[in-house]
């Protein structure tokens, strides 16, 4: 009994993923869904004061992601094009992206250990007149595309998630979907990622027959 | 539970007077504590394992070019606007005059969709025909979606649409649900 029992511990300690260290606090609201979250996803998160993150399952695709958005604002903060490779793929441990493009050079140039513990985000800019959140989304679906064509794998391309703090404000998600519906990004089925609602509030009344 | 050592009986004669061995200690060791804590640690990590799940609500939202255009009868039509603090101004058909004000609970927004269910089966024949059309003001929250989109499911409504408020509802909403001048 004993070996048993500690063969069943070994295998559930190993097989616990245990939640990567959430930098900042959503509390997401409950739903009656049962469907599982998909694997490989890029989740757009919105926490209370209604900023908004950026990050990705895939940490190879995270770096070719922010190599790929390097090139494209090269020309404007010419700081990103200083960064070495090391400091880039330092960027794989960041775990949820809160800043602006601008703010990378100098983010990115802390140590790993300073970079994991950073608390202040200012979010990703999403209003109309500067957009990052959209070349976040393109820059990923790229490098999600470009690493699947490379593993060769024959796997559904990156799934895009919103997830909300249920305190958060309703435009700031609006604002999040019309970045996702509009062009260039034209992407209509996307999750929203909430927690199975609890025994306590789930009392539902058998729906009425029609 | 663990085994009480007793000196054996008969050994002192055996080598006489004066010797005194060393008692020799036990080699067998108490394992009920390691296993109680073995399956401690076992039902912990089912636990956390299992129930942390978060699960994914899935959103189609319409594509701009290609427009359905389906035969909408006023009469099928049912309205929802999530306001501040929970809670739901509704209406039914098209024109804002009167509009009556809910809640999230089994039997607030819920019936409501119920019985607006009912008398669309009546009338169309089939009540999957009903529309429910979710509007948002800037005051709600993000669990105000969640919830609406939630009653979607539970009330199986196969047709819904997210659309931005018109003026006229802000209005009313200002007005408490009420328009002073019934639009022509």
């Amino acid at each position: 009994m004993t070996d048993v029992s500690f063969l069943l511990l070994t295998f559930f300690i190993l097989t616990a993923k245990f939640r990567p260290s959430q930098p900042v606090v959503i509390d997401m609201p409950s739903s009656e869904s049962e469907t599982v979250v998909p694997d490989n996803l890029m989740v757009i998160s919105v926490d209370k004061e209604g900023k908004v993150y950026y990050s990705m399952d895939n940490p190879k695709v995270k770096v070719v992601t922010l190599q790929n958005l390097i090139e494209r604002y090269g020309e404007t903060y010419p700081a990103l094009k200083d960064l070495s490779d090391q400091q880039i793929s330092n960027f794989a441990n960041v775990e949820m992206m809160g800043y602006e493009i601008a703010q990378l050079p100098q983010v990115l140039a802390l140590p790993p250990d300073q970079l994991a513990a950073l608390r202040d985000y200012p979010g990703v800019p999403i209003d109309s007149a500067n957009n990052e959140l959209r070349d976040w989304i393109q820059a990923g679906r790229w490098a999600d595309r470009l690493d699947k064509e490379e593993s060769g794998a024959d796997r559904p391309d990156v799934r895009i998630a919103i997830k909300g703090d249920k305190d958060a404000n309703i435009q700031a998600i609006q604002e999040i979907i019309k970045t996702l519906t509009n062009e260039p990004v034209n992407i209509h089925t996307f999750n929203l990622i909430t927690t199975l609602e609890g025994p306590v509030t789930g009392a539902t009344v058998a729906p009425v027959a029609k | 539970m663990s085994d009480i050592q007793t000196p054996e009986k008969g050994s002192h004669s055996k080598h006489g007077k004066g010797k005194v061995r060393s008692k020799k200690m036990s080699t067998r060791v108490d394992f009920t504590p390691m296993v109680d804590l073995a399956f401690l640690l076992i039902s912990f990590f089912m636990l956390t394992t299992t129930l942390n799940k978060p699960v994914a609500m899935e959103l189609n939202m319409p594509k701009k070019d290609e427009e359905v255009k389906t035969d909408v009868k006023e009469s099928m039509v049912l309205n929802v606007i999530l306001d501040k603090d929970d809670k739901i101004w509704y209406y039914e058909g098209q024109v804002v005059f009167d509009m009556k004000t809910t809640n999230y609970s089994a039997e607030g927004v819920r019936d409501v969709i119920y019985k607006k269910q009912k008398s669309v089966g009546k009338e169309h024949g089939d009540p999957e025909k009903m529309i429910v059309i979710i509007k948002m003001t800037d005051a709600a929250s993000y669990k105000n979606m969640v919830d609406i989109l939630d009653e979607m499911d539970i009330t199986s409504t196969k047709v819904y649409a997210i659309q931005d408020i018109a003026d006229l509802e802000k209005e009313a909403i200002a007005n408490g649900g009420k328009l002073d001048v019934v639009p022509e």
